[in-house]
């Protein structure tokens, strides 16, 4: 749906005020999740390919219409993967980094992470959100899958897991928070300024299957300042099985 | 120019969108492998467990998932009127959707599918693989087979359509899912389903 | 970020100093080129391997039409517009994008829309744009933009601008006309044009980019009009919003072309039978883009300014037929059988005419007409539906 207009913004205002009326557990929503059968044993001795991460940083205009920014991208991405580096030391892994391939191997790597993205988001909205949960997935089971095609990341990195590593922001620009002040003030809810999604996952390049998510669309951390960068990295990894215990600040 | 409008539109591929910043919207009901439904006037059995959202894409279509609009779309549409655009109009002025008209042979209703999928979703990218003839529920009709690009994540999807004409009205069963596994994993049942659909037309 | 075109950007940077320089007081001579930019400095070595890099990814992506033959006719008319010393600096990709677009790289890579190929409809159109593209690379305009963009991802965002450009139907006009127009600050947008007429005062090519400027406009009018829109008061956003009105840029282009001056080559014919081989593409992606106000004013402007054809009388008629209306058939059916008078008529000429023919009742034509057609292409994907046509029995409106 393009927020483009303000009619589209002002039905996503009523649809908020309707959700809220209605009954707020809708709203309630899991943030991680394990596949059944998956423990940090699995993991132990096993080799873990670091996918690239995406990274998207913009801003959203009045409407909603998300802009991107190139600085803020880049400089975001720059501190992810530093922050990323400075955590390896902690798993009890080893982590082997997305090898410098061309070609169409290298596009195999790009559609997967495009797939990642997909799935990750599919498992937030589909099933960590209660109220919006699949009938087919009430049963709670954490079953989603890339597909066994993934074994040939397998083949080409001699890593028996991937970990994929997602985050979009959008920071809301001044014309947007003060459509968000009117907002409140006609319809009593908050309109949502700014988007802070955040998906990492690891998958079993033998089967496909993800077995380990942590998916949120309200990180914390500004992902455009190294504190923020860590903050975010932290929340990210979370619960991460073969992760020892960060030191607290 | 690009990735500014390529975000622009937002739309990933269109519904669940929303469901981002407010997931309560959307409704759901099972449907439960084995069982025939009836989607207003066409009647399919599936094999496995789907979920039918309580809204619709257009206003004579259904749309069902098992994994997620993104993973994997069933759409279901079951008359659409002379005069009326396959999906919901989002945006008349600038983004019109092309109305069906009774009078469309078989080969005008692929040109019209083309249009009406890639308008709603926003698709640039979207190639024709074939069109030949096929048949819903004994009547006369065509399939298309297609590949395209999601706006968002650039994702390789393919996707299978039926449509024919019955009593002036349009019916259509559509699927897509990424090349990636998913399009492979459900199309030997999305066939099944088309084979054995009966539209129950006046 | 997106270094482009954009010949809105250059009337308007034009027009918009007002008193700092009308175009009497614009100097035609061409500086003395300096080469192409040589990185300096660590930073920017490494900048340049990775711009290297994804040019090299980009020139296997499938949105880059790879044609021979006219990207060395593209080559060609840069060359003849900027001397042979500097257009040896650039290497030209034509790039699947229906949009109106060209842009240079800091490393000498220049992106060509097929949307401009489509648009354009002489060399000397041509010229002006590829002149005032490669003006701002000469200035270095692009550079600055470039350094800030490190990671190679984003390089390939850039290079990807038209393929990614391709994913999205750019069919609303703020994302058709003006996206982008940022790029450049309004003094090097001058300085690029003041350089771009430089080259075209030296070249066999006259200056003519007022018309393109005019159609522009009036591409977006008719758009604008078709879909029931006001017009738009050149709210090209932000700064462009205070700026002299339309009529005072025309004019102002106008001034420059004419201390230019007018003996220059147009090169009508000559783009006509270069663009020949590709127009029935460049004319498809057109009729995909869901914009029939902007795509019929394209058509016929083409075909008043450079010639009518049969591949383009073909896209009119099918531009009508898709759309569909009773009267549209009508009109359809006219500009077919108008196209099937040029003996380049493609094959598609005839199952427009036939289907139209049968849905307006004419049955025993439109069937002759799809036995034409199946005939002329007999590998085509949807031949099999148009034999049960011919045959009778694919029709559902009986």
């Amino acid at each position: 749906m393009k927020m483009k207009n303000h009619s589209a913004a002002l039905f996503a205002v009523l649809f908020l005020f309707l959700s809220v009326l209605s009954d707020t557990p809708a709203l309630a929503q899991e943030k991680g999740a394990v596949r059944e059968g998956f423990s940090a044993e699995a993991l132990q001795g096993q080799k873990i390919v670091l996918v690239r991460p995406s990274v998207w940083v913009g801003e959203q205009s009045m409407a909603g219409v998300p802009e991107p920014n190139a600085d803020w991208t880049a400089q975001s991405r720059e501190l992810l993967v530093a922050e990323l580096g400075r955590r390896q030391a902690q798993f009890s892994n080893v982590i082997i980094a997305e090898p410098e391939l061309v070609g169409p191997e290298a596009k195999l790597f790009a559609d997967y992470r495009s797939l990642f993205s997909t799935v990750a988001r599919s498992v937030m909205v589909y099933q960590f959100f209660l109220g919006n949960r699949l009938p087919t997935r009430k049963k709670g089971a954490f079953d989603w899958t890339l597909g066994d095609g993934t074994s040939r990341l397998g083949e080409l990195t001699g890593a028996r897991y991937a970990l994929f590593v997602t985050t979009r922001d959008e920071y809301g620009s001044t014309g947007r928070k003060i459509f968000q002040l009117l907002a409140a003030g006609i319809a009593g809810v908050g309109v949502q300024s700014g988007v802070h999604q955040g998906f990492a996952g690891l998958v079993d390049l033998e089967t496909g299957y993800l077995v380990w998510l942590n998916a949120d669309g309200q990180m914390g951390g500004d992902v455009r300042t190294e504190d923020g960068m860590q903050k975010r990295v932290r929340q990210l990894l979370e619960d991460f099985p073969g992760l020892a215990e960060e030191p607290a600040h | 120019m690009t990735r500014q409008n390529r975000m622009q539109v937002l739309c990933l591929i269109a519904m669940p969108l929303l469901a981002t910043a407010s997931p309560a919207m959307a409704g759901w009901k099972l449907k439960p492998a084995g069982q025939a439904a009836i989607v207003d006037n066409i009647t399919i059995t599936p094999a496995a467990d789907w979920n039918q959202w309580t809204g619709r894409p257009g206003k004579q279509g259904r749309t069902w998932t098992r994994d997620g609009f993104e993973l994997n779309s069933l759409e279901v549409f079951s008359g659409v009127p002379n005069g009326q655009p396959l999906y919901r109009e989002r945006n008349r002025k600038q983004n019109p959707l092309p109305k069906f008209d009774k009078s469309m042979l078989l080969p005008d209703l692929a040109t019209f599918f083309e249009r009406s999928f890639r308008t709603y979703y926003n698709i640039a990218d979207f190639t024709v693989n074939e069109t030949v003839p096929d048949s819903i529920s004994g009547h006369q009709g065509i399939r298309v087979t297609y590949r395209f690009v999601s706006a968002t994540d650039e994702l390789v999807l393919l996707g299978e359509a039926r449509l024919a004409v019955v009593g002036g009205q349009l019916y259509a069963i559509n699927f897509f899912a990424p090349e990636l596994h998913y399009f492979d994993a459900g199309i030997g049942e999305v066939h099944d389903i088309m084979d054995g659909a009966q539209i129950s037309a006046k | 970020m997106n270094p482009a075109c954009r010949l809105a950007a250059v009337a308007l940077a034009l027009v918009g100093l007002e008193g700092t320089a009308r175009p009497q007081d614009v100097d035609l001579t061409i500086p003395p080129y300096s080469g192409a930019y040589e990185p300096q400095g660590v930073d920017e070595r490494g900048l340049w391997m990775e711009v290297d890099e994804a040019e090299r990814q980009f020139r296997d992506s499938t949105h880059v039409l790879k044609d021979e033959r006219l990207t060395q006719w593209l080559g060609e008319v840069l060359c003849r517009t900027v001397g042979d010393d500097r257009c040896a600096s650039a290497r030209i990709y034509v790039v699947r994008d229906a949009s109106f677009n060209a842009a240079m790289a800091p490393n000498g890579l220049m992106l060509v829309h097929t949307g401009l190929l489509a648009r354009l409809t002489s060399e000397s159109e041509l010229a002006t744009i590829l002149g005032h593209e490669f003006a701002h690379f000469e200035r270095r305009h692009t550079l600055n933009q470039f350094k800030k963009i490190r990671a190679s991802t984003d390089l390939m965002a850039w290079f990807g601008l038209a393929g990614a450009a391709a994913r999205v139907d750019m069919t609303s006009v703020q994302n058709s006309l003006i996206a982008g127009i940022f790029s450049y600050s309004r003094e090097q947008e001058m300085e690029a044009d003041k350089l771009g007429a430089a080259y075209a005062k030296a070249s066999p090519y006259r200056l003519n980019a007022s018309a393109v400027w005019k159609r522009v406009i009036e591409e977006d009018n008719a758009r604008r009009e078709a879909r029931g829109l006001r017009k738009r008061r050149h709210k090209y956003s932000g700064w462009l919003d205070s700026h002299p009105a339309e009529a005072e840029r025309q004019e102002y282009l106008a001034e420059l072309e004419a201390k230019v001056g007018d003996e220059g080559d147009p090169g009508v014919e000559a783009y006509r039978e270069a663009i020949a081989p590709v127009l029935p593409m460049l004319l498809d992606e057109l009729l995909r883009r869901n914009d029939f106000g902007g795509v019929d004013y394209i058509l016929r402007s083409r075909g008043e300014l450079a010639g009518w054809s049969g591949p383009l009388l073909y896209a009119q008629g099918e531009l009508y037929r898709q759309r569909g209306n009773p009267r549209d058939l009508v009109t359809a059916r006219e500009f077919f059988t108008q196209s099937m008078n040029y003996p380049d008529a493609p094959a598609e000429s005839w199952r427009g005419l036939g289907l139209c023919a049968i849905r307006l009742g004419d049955r025993e034509a439109g069937r002759e007409a799809l036995a034409e057609y199946i005939r002329r292409a007999p590998d085509a994907q949807d031949v099999g539906m148009m034999k049960l046509l011919v045959e009778g029995t694919g029709d559902q409106t009986k």
